[in-house]
């Protein structure tokens, strides 16, 4: 039987991963690989993340132990203003959505390293595509 | 001018207002000179001002006394000095200097979640051009000239001299008695001589503790998008600031809404729809009557133009889009409510055509204005948290709905400043999306005064003041 911590190449991966501030933005990467951002209130297409880059997000997603962070996440002391970052991730059968308010400390180590997976993984299929010119 | 004449134009400046009063000081310089008129004058203080003016600094010396406001925000030096009639308000900063992008492996990464599309935005580029983007968003000594910048933004914009606000002593004989707001930032780069230790006076030249540590991202002067915050005082009394260098320039997205169009329409599509219940929800007036004026204009891009056929043809789209956007937030409810009172609201409906526009599509779209369009001071605005005062924008506090997010509240509530603001006599402070200095906008306003005058009263032992009309 396959250990829940572990993860298959090819599982079902969602990632919705939304930045509230001054502005709200947010990056969706499906299944397929495919990237959308939030753009002005509509999500619009931007990358492509191929199977290597999959497989390292399912793989930082496990690591990170997302599945066992609580909803909701306050900032370690009272905070004004600070941003608002909410997770919503499938990877197999299970969901789990992580509410996080990020203020003047630093962010949860769990919940930095995954949003440095997915802003490298979105990072490199862009400059991926950049580099080969099909950027627009 | 002799010393005697000076004292008679100081007195005359000082008495209160009435020409009465202006009448019967003429009439005694006329009468036995400038010398005799100032003596008189004198003699009208009551002993007890003149008394209280004798008394020199409040608390005595130059340190003034520290002042942590309720709340558990803030905290800042408060002295009155009654003969200058100045309430004189310091804050010591240390400064820590953080680059908002660094370069990895070739690729930008965001110092801050809050700058994620930022850094997204650059890795879009071709591999050539990603170094210079990410040296706009690093420190490259322009350290001090960013202190110098923003000792001047936030005291321009809490000084009684840039606000037109002031106290005035309610006890009666003592009308002439005003506190004018000073505001005094001392600040120490920290990235240069290592942390501050806790609640500690190392600023040099200044008297106090350390009332803010801040941390400061480099981000150029057009971005706005880092999420800048403080955070409560610590058991050591100094609260936390984090902020984009660029953010002491105002910034107008948030009272400048606007909707895209689809190309040669006037009919809302479903992104449009959408953004227009989200500016409904966050900019439903509090009461009948209340609100903020709206603006709304809509615009063409240029195709089909450059013929006067043409020109006019693209002048009437955009008006039928600003009418159609119009008609929208008049008749629509978002969760039961509305722009309340929305067609007095409404202010200017015009159409510009292709005028200034281009061919692409952010051309096609209306935009809606809300209080004159007014930018945020990002800076100025969380230092009205290092004096200690609550957030008042208007937010879905149980949910995503509406274009403002953060930890402001429900629109019409009073928040955490109201029911003190009201007993100081500042008036009330409540949750609205408009051109409030701790909304959305630059404004401040006599609620925004609560915490100094808390402070004032504490350091002159008088509850007798009030807002000057």
């Amino acid at each position: 039987m396959e250990d829940e911590g572990m993860t298959s190449a090819g599982e079902k991966l969602e990632i919705e991963y939304r930045v509230e501030a001054r502005t709200r933005t947010g990056t969706r990467v499906h299944s397929t690989g495919k990237v959308e951002q939030l753009k002005d209130s509509t999500w619009e297409a931007l990358a492509e993340i191929d199977d290597a880059g999959m497989d390292r997000l399912r793989a930082a997603i496990t690591s990170s132990k997302f599945f066992d962070l609580p909803a909701t996440i306050e900032t370690p002391e009272p905070t004004r203003d600070g941003t608002k970052l909410t997770f919503v991730i499938t990877l197999g059968k299970r969901s789990h959505t992580v509410v996080a308010r990020q203020g003047t400390k630093p962010l949860l180590p769990a919940l930095k390293d995954l949003n440095d997976a997915i802003m490298r993984a979105v990072s490199e299929a862009l400059a991926r595509e950049a580099d080969a010119g099909t950027s627009d | 001018m002799a010393s005697a004449e000076f004292m008679a134009a100081q007195v005359l400046s000082r008495m209160p207002g009435g020409a009465l009063q202006r009448d019967m000081v003429r009439s005694m310089q006329g009468a036995g000179g400038n010398r005799a008129a100032a003596a008189m004058i004198q003699r009208v203080i009551p002993a007890d001002l003149q008394a209280f003016r004798d008394k020199g600094n409040m608390p005595a010396g130059e340190a003034g006394t520290t002042v942590k406001p309720p709340g558990g925000y803030g905290a800042f030096q408060a002295r009155y000095d009654p003969v200058a009639m100045a309430l004189h308000i310091t804050l010591n900063v240390g400064v820590t200097f953080v680059n908002g992008m660094t370069m990895a492996g070739g690729l930008a990464v965001a110092g801050d979640t809050s700058l994620n599309a930022a850094a997204l935005k650059i890795n879009a580029l071709p591999a050539a051009d990603r170094q210079a983007e990410v040296d706009k968003w690093t420190w490259n000594g322009d350290e001090e000239t960013w202190m110098t910048g923003y000792k001047s933004n936030v005291t321009a914009a809490w000084n009684s001299a840039g606000t037109g606000l002031a106290f005035q002593s309610s006890k009666a004989g003592w009308e002439s008695q005003l506190a004018n707001v000073q505001i005094h930032v001392n600040t120490q780069n920290v990235t240069v001589v290592g942390p501050l230790p806790a609640g500690s006076a190392t600023i040099p030249s200044t008297a106090g503790p350390t009332h803010c540590n801040a941390t400061i991202y480099k981000t150029p002067a057009d971005n706005n998008d880092f999420g800048a915050a403080v955070g409560g005082r610590d058991a050591s009394g100094t609260t936390s600031l984090s902020l984009g260098s660029g953010q002491t320039v105002a910034h107008g997205h948030l009272l400048r809404q606007s909707v895209n169009f689809d190309r040669n329409s006037v009919t809302l599509n479903a992104a449009a729809t959408q953004k227009l219940q989200d500016i409904i929800f966050s900019f439903q007036s509090p009461a009948a009557g209340a609100g903020t004026t709206i603006d709304i204009t809509g615009h063409a891009d240029t195709s089909g133009g450059g013929t006067p056929a043409g020109d006019a043809r693209n002048v009437e789209i955009s008006e039928k889009r600003a009418q159609v956007v119009a008609d929208y937030l008049k008749a629509t409810r978002v969760s039961g409510n509305n722009l309340i009172n929305a067609t007095a609201r409404v202010k200017t409906q015009t159409g510009t055509g292709s005028a200034g526009e281009g061919a692409t599509g952010s051309s096609r779209r209306v935009d809606i204005v809300f209080a004159g369009g007014q930018g945020q001071n990002v800076a100025a605005h969380e230092f009205g948290h290092m004096l200690g005062l609550d957030d008042q924008y208007a937010v879905d506090t149980t949910g995503t709905q509406g274009v403002v997010a953060g930890t402001g509240g429900t629109v019409g509530t009073g928040n955490a400043d109201d029911a003190r603001s009201v007993t100081a006599g500042t008036g009330r402070s409540i949750y609205e999306n408009n051109d409030n200095m701790m909304s959305l906008g630059s404004t401040v306003r006599s609620p925004h005064y609560v915490t100094m005058m808390e402070a004032l009263r504490t350091v002159t032992g008088s509850t007798e003041w009030k807002m000057k009309a």
